[in-house]
């Protein structure tokens, strides 16, 4: 490959590291800490499993259509062809 | 609300965020292999996901449904890798390569 076009990469992959840092450092407005840990009230994967199987449970069923198709599809064109 | 410097604010989710986008980027401008692409695009699919979950629970800390969506988009990336690898090996049957400055059938 050219060397000119991973140098050229680079440059645009670091000045969009520094457009998304400057972008999230401005907003002085989340300097909280953020509560992600495991101990406040609802956030575990009980409540998580137990929100899929009910308030979400048409988009869970609509996702495993989904990833059914994928599959079928993923071997209808990965198989080999009958004559090969 | 006293806060040290080793709380984990928002800040830290999103730079971490950034950080994996952006090698995902230079992955994605970079490489050649389509396989190589393929693994950037999913590092570029994780960090949205992190800033998903971070956002989320910043915003409304006792609603789940940002890690739901999230649970929801993590399965849609599966979906979208199988796909991808598919492609590939038609890819490789049709052209003997992966690489995808020889596969240019799509340019106009």
């Amino acid at each position: 490959m050219q060397v000119g076009s991973r140098y050229l990469g680079s440059f645009v992959a670091f000045a969009l590291f520094l457009a998304f840092i400057v972008m999230s450092i401005s907003e002085m407005v989340c300097q909280y800490p953020v509560k992600l840990s495991a101990d406040s009230a609802n956030a575990s994967t009980w409540a998580i499993g137990y929100l899929i199987f009910t308030d979400y449970l048409l988009a869970f069923e609509v996702l495993s259509l989904v990833l059914l198709v994928a599959m079928i599809g993923a071997i209808f064109l990965a198989k080999k062809e009958v004559g090969e | 609300m006293i806060q040290s410097y080793l709380d984990v604010t928002l800040y830290h989710y999103l730079i971490l965020s950034a950080i994996l986008f952006s090698i995902g980027a230079f992955g994605l401008m970079t490489s050649r292999n389509a396989v190589k692409i393929l693994m950037c695009v999913e590092i570029m699919i994780n960090a949205a996901n992190i800033n998903l979950v971070a956002f989320s629970s910043y915003s409304s800390p006792f609603n789940l449904s940002g890690q739901i969506f999230t649970t929801f988009s993590i399965a849609i990336a599966a979906a979208e890798a199988a796909i991808g690898l598919a492609i590939f090996i038609v890819l490789y049957r049709l052209y003997g390569t992966i690489d995808v400055d020889e596969i240019d059938f799509l340019r106009w």
